[in-house]
């Protein structure tokens, strides 16, 4: 009994580390990726002033399904076109038509992930009865 | 009222009372199903009306890029948003597995589930599913109102039905009525000649005047039947307006003067009798009652006994028994015996009210006769009472 007890003694400093370190490893993965996000993509729209939100808006009103969504940006980033792109043709008469992304797919399907998270309204929705008022 | 009117109008008010009821539940579940899916209906109307105004707060809302988008929605109501992929965006309905997304609506449980699909998808919902409970306090109003209806429809027709019921067996009435006035009158015919064959007959053989004596035995016999028959009819007759005399009998003396009545009988028969009468064996009755019990057995024990048989007859404090060795009857028989004017056999003499009256007599003091019989071997009636 006093051999276990010395033994978890012994080891407490190194399973403290390991309960600290694990949720800030886990949190630091997104949080990472949306500084990603911010530095690849956000940042340029956001100087250009292109409404990423609202882009968004319109993949969810078309297609409704994440899935979906998610291959249809890839789809668009690797290939951009007026005719595939979810913004109608005016729009590229204020804004210019994105280059191809030169970044891996990987790389990319993380980011749109990110992309979609930022923007996404499942959080957003409230539902409020009506007597709450 | 008499008994076989009585059990008329008992079978016509069940017969009728049966259909009327069965008539009315049919009617009833009709109305149950109907006034449910009214209910349903209503229901229904209203979650089209809520989910068609979710559906303009989705459109006005995937306009805005607030923090929070706040959706309005009845308190009575269980909202569930779902993408084209039936995930939920917000809202999770507990009976989400369990809904079919080829119906509009559809009752799942006690829930009723409206599903509306929405296209182009706002904010991204593809569904709006609403959910809320089956009115239950309108399905209860609905079975209190069908109870009540059956309840006062019951009674309204149980009167009707008895109404219907003495018009129905009116002529039935009529025709006992017309029988019973005949027999009267036969009877009455019939008591004075018989009382003056029996009193002269006594007169004679008290003198000892005449030397035939076996046909003296026979007319004797043959008067006393007619007297039995006599006694029997004015029984029946008066039987519904009977005023019992009831008092303490003595049983046994009652029935030793009754075998010594049938005695010319028995000797006619040339039947070996066995008495085991238990002295003292005292019952409350009425005396009337009680002589045509021993005397109905009695006949028919001799009536039915084959020559130089054996007649048993045994009165204990609890019962009375008589065994006959005579034609017996089969268990068919036996069923519908105590019915007034059969007869287990027709060759012999009698209008077959003996053990009518026999059964009348249990029923009214609460005995219990029991049969037991065989074809051509014998009968032994048993009839039980409470000491």
């Amino acid at each position: 009994m006093e051999k276990i007890n010395n033994t978890a003694h012994r080891y407490s400093p190194v399973l403290l580390c390991i309960l600290v370190l694990i949720p800030g490893t886990l949190k630091a993965a997104p949080q990472q990726e949306t500084v990603s996000l911010q530095k690849q993509c956000l940042a340029c729209h956001e100087a250009q002033q292109i409404p990423s939100e609202m882009i968004y808006r319109r993949y969810l009103m078309r297609y409704s399904s994440k899935q979906t969504i998610k291959k249809k940006i890839f789809s668009y980033l690797q290939h951009p076109s007026v005719s595939t792109s979810i913004m109608p043709a005016p729009f590229f008469g204020k804004f210019p038509l994105k280059k191809a992304t030169t970044l891996d797919d990987k790389r990319l399907e993380r980011l749109i992930e990110a992309y979609i998270a930022h923007y996404d309204v499942d959080g957003k929705i409230v539902i409020v009865t009506q007597n709450e008022d | 009222m008499f008994r076989s009117e009585k059990k008329s109008l008992y079978r016509f008010l069940s017969i009728y009372l049966l259909s009327t009821f069965i008539l009315f539940a049919i009617g009833a579940s009709i109305f149950y199903t109907l006034e449910k899916h009214h209910l349903i209906d209503k229901q229904r109307q209203m979650m089209t009306q809520e989910a068609e105004h979710l559906q303009h707060q989705l459109i006005a809302l995937h306009k805005s890029f607030a923090k929070k988008l706040p959706i309005y929605i009845d308190p009575a109501y269980t909202l569930t948003l779902l993408d084209i992929d039936k995930q939920p965006i917000t809202g999770s309905s507990t009976l989400l597995k369990l809904i079919d997304f080829t119906r509009e609506y559809q009752s799942i449980g006690s829930e009723l589930v409206y599903l509306k699909f929405v296209e182009p998808y706002y904010l991204g919902t593809a569904y709006i599913v609403l959910q809320t409970p089956l009115d239950q306090a309108g399905l209860s109003q609905v079975k209190r109102t069908i109870i009540l209806f059956m309840l006062a429809a019951g009674l309204f027709f149980l009167l009707l039905g008895l109404f219907l019921g003495r018009l129905f067996i009116a002529p039935m009435r009529e025709a006992i009525e017309t029988m019973n006035r005949f027999i009267q009158d036969t009877t009455h015919e019939l008591n004075t000649p018989v009382s003056t064959i029996l009193t002269n007959l006594e007169l004679i053989q008290t003198m000892q005047k005449c030397d035939a004596k076996e046909e003296m035995q026979r007319i004797e016999i043959a008067s006393k039947t007619l007297s039995r028959i006599y006694d029997d009819l004015t029984y029946l007759k008066l039987n519904h307006a009977y005023h019992r005399d009831i008092r303490p009998l003595d049983l046994s003396s009652l029935l030793k003067e009754r075998i010594a009545y049938f005695a010319t009988a028995i000797e006619a028969k040339k039947l070996q009798l066995e008495e085991h009468v238990e002295e003292g064996v005292v019952l409350e009755m009425d005396h009337d009652d009680a002589l045509r019990l021993i005397d109905n057995l009695l006949s028919n024990a001799v009536k039915y006994n084959r020559t130089g048989g054996k007649l048993r007859i045994e009165l204990g404090a609890t019962r009375l028994v008589i065994e006959d060795s005579g034609i017996g009857m089969d268990t068919q028989t036996l069923q519908y015996i105590h019915e007034r004017f059969r007869r287990a056999n027709s060759s012999e003499g009698g209008f077959g009210i003996g053990l009518d009256i026999v059964h009348q007599v249990i029923k009214a003091y609460g005995f219990e006769i029991t049969f037991n019989s065989q074809p051509h071997k014998g009968t032994e009636v048993t009839v039980q009472w409470k000491k």
